[in-house]
């Protein structure tokens, strides 16, 4: 019962971040509650991973404290309208709500067929959570390499999520980490339907979330206790930020982008990778953008500040943590387990098969229709810009590291991550279709590179 | 006549409409045969969880089985009691520890494992997993 605190704590501390940052911006209350409690419990882990390395072992007293005076200072600190957000009327239709709760109960029922989640939950994410509360000064053992089998040197910021909602109790709880799961499970095609019905404002936007969450494999996916759900959730949040921040010409909201878009780098590799592309790309989409003549520097410097904000754990893991892997070969230079071109033709040939599959009931060739709709706006609109450049780059990074590392069998290795790589690639794409086929604002200039 | 994009779009937007009515469909299709399955997905490490009592104290253990780790099923198996056991390391490679897991699907290879290693079995599970002491340590 007390477990819920955590979940209420690490909302508010989200909620009042996202709150002070954009107090000087029109931003509606429904899409700072579903950020709130999406960047509540990252920086809940966060703050539980400082603690964990201060004090070489996990005290929940140390934690919650923590947690009191962050929230009691952003509550004095922060915004003075936070006691009185806007409740503007005008808000979606009763029928959405309700498809929500849909699909919310939906995703509960398959939860309950797999309390503890898929094999990479009870083999790599919650065996890292466990080792962690229940190590005491002993957590470390789960890097030891007798546990090379484990991933032991994937970064472990969702097993500390939820570590820190483990805190108020005694016991590590298997149902916590499904908990977690699902709030990403629900918050995901939440963010993308009011992130479209924010900056759209039409009664369709809510039409791309269903068709996505009401997709089998994306419920089977989202409810495994994965941790490419939360990568899928930031993903999505970063272009959302970057389209809202270039619309509203503000540095705060740039500074968010950077947080969410550094967000991904602790949750796993595929994320770090993800981190380095985009602000690989904002940047560059910032140095071109001449809307911003004279602030660019000021644009820049609070993009990058948040990266680094919460990019720091991931530094810290990668130089002074991680073990080596065991589980990499380079193909390149390997005399027992080279790279080769048919090693490239049989990655490329699944990927046809991957997108062509019938587990994903024709979504990509939604998604490839749609995109051709929008060629013209992709070319003009930094937003759309950075998400077909991403969704380019990041296939070329799996690409290149599926080729590159022999180690892993290739068959087993595409048929056990391809569906859950690309699924996160799936939201910010439906979020560049329909807001260029239901958003009037895109052709406006103030939008685009001129 | 209307602009040939726009019906374009019109048409697009049905068709996932169309689709997004199949994914719903779909989806309460899988969810009524689970519901009427019943059965929860049986996670194998439960039958570990008591064991913790026993190895209270012990940071690592030794974990022998005569199954191929290459076959999912086998590694399914270990990773799952790893999770059960956690935060003690279930160790594979070396067999130099206190107790050891013998998980063999023959037990004619399990008693002989338990000789050559001069092992006192202690307990045994219902899926023939036995945890033993060894008497070398």
């Amino acid at each position: 019962m007390f477990y819920i605190l955590g979940y209420l704590f690490s909302f508010l501390i989200g909620f009042l971040a996202i709150n002070k940052v954009t107090e000087n911006n029109q931003f509606p209350l429904i899409l700072k509650y579903i950020l709130g409690m999406g960047l509540g419990l990252l920086l809940s882990g966060q703050i539980t991973f400082y603690s964990l390395l201060l004090c070489n072992q996990i005290q929940p007293v140390l934690i919650i404290v923590i947690h009191i005076i962050l929230i009691s200072f952003l509550i004095f600190n922060g915004s003075p309208r936070w006691w009185s957000l806007d409740h503007r009327r005008g808000g979606p239709s009763v029928i959405p709500i309700l498809i929500y709760l849909i699909i919310l109960s939906a995703l509960i029922l398959t939860a309950s067929f797999f309390p503890y989640g898929g094999w990479d939950a009870w083999g790599i994410w919650n065996l890292k959570a466990r080792f962690i509360f229940l190590g005491g000064t002993q957590w470390r053992n789960m890097l030891d390499p007798a546990l090379f089998q484990t991933s032991n040197h994937y970064p472990f910021l969702w097993p500390l999520m939820n570590v820190w909602i483990w805190c108020f109790g005694k016991s590590a709880p298997t149902y916590i980490p499904l908990v977690s799961s699902l709030t990403y499970a629900i918050g995901l095609p939440l963010l993308l339907g009011f992130g479209l019905y924010t900056t759209t404002k039409h009664k369709l936007s809510f039409l791309p979330a269903f068709l996505f969450a009401l997709l089998p494999l994306y419920q089977l996916l989202s409810i495994s206790q994965y941790a490419d759900v939360l990568i899928a959730f930031f993903l999505l949040a970063v272009f959302i930020f970057f389209h809202l921040s270039l619309e509203q010409k503000s540095s705060s909201l740039f500074f968010l982008t950077g947080i969410f878009c550094g967000a991904m780098s602790f949750i796993k590799d595929e994320g770090l990778a993800s981190t380095i592309l985009i602000s690989f790309l904002v940047l560059i989409l910032i140095a071109i953008n001449q809307n911003f003549s004279n602030r660019k520097l000021k644009i820049i410097g609070k993009f990058l500040l948040g990266v680094f904000l919460t990019f720091l754990p991931a530094l810290i893991f990668q130089f002074f943590i991680r073990p080596a892997s065991l589980q990499f070969e380079n193909g390149l230079i390997s005399k027992t387990n080279p790279s080769s071109l048919f090693r490239l033709a049989i990655i490329l040939r699944y990927y046809a098969a991957e997108f062509l599959s019938i587990k994903w009931q024709g979504i990509w060739i939604i998604i490839l229709c749609g995109i051709l709709f929008n060629l013209k706006k992709i070319k003009t609109v930094p937003s759309y810009t950075l998400i077909v450049g991403f969704t380019v780059l990041y296939m070329m990074t799996l690409t290149a590291n599926y080729f590159i590392n022999t180690h892993i069998p290739l068959i087993f290795w595409l048929v056990s991550s391809v569906n859950r790589l690309i699924l996160s690639l799936i939201p910010p794409l439906l979020f560049l279709i329909f807001h260029g086929i239901l958003s009037k604002s895109t052709d406006k200039k103030d939008c685009g590179i001129n | 006549m209307k602009n040939p994009k726009e019906t374009l779009i019109k048409i697009f937007i049905a068709a996932v409409i169309i689709v997004t009515c199949i994914n719903a469909i779909t989806l309460a299709a899988d969810t009524r045969r689970r519901l009427r399955q019943n059965s929860p997905f049986a996670f194998y490490g439960e039958a570990f969880f008591p064991l913790r009592d026993i190895l209270k104290g012990e940071s690592r253990i030794g974990y022998i089985t005569d199954q191929d780790f290459k076959d999912a099923g086998p590694m399914l198996r270990y990773l799952q009691i790893q999770y059960a056991l956690a935060p003690i390391i279930v160790d594979t490679k070396n067999f130099n520890q206190h107790f050891i897991l013998l998980n063999c699907a023959d037990q004619k290879i399990a008693l002989s494992i338990l000789q050559k290693f001069n092992l006192k079995p202690l307990k045994r599970n219902s899926f023939g997993v036995i945890l033993a002491e060894n008497l070398n340590h």
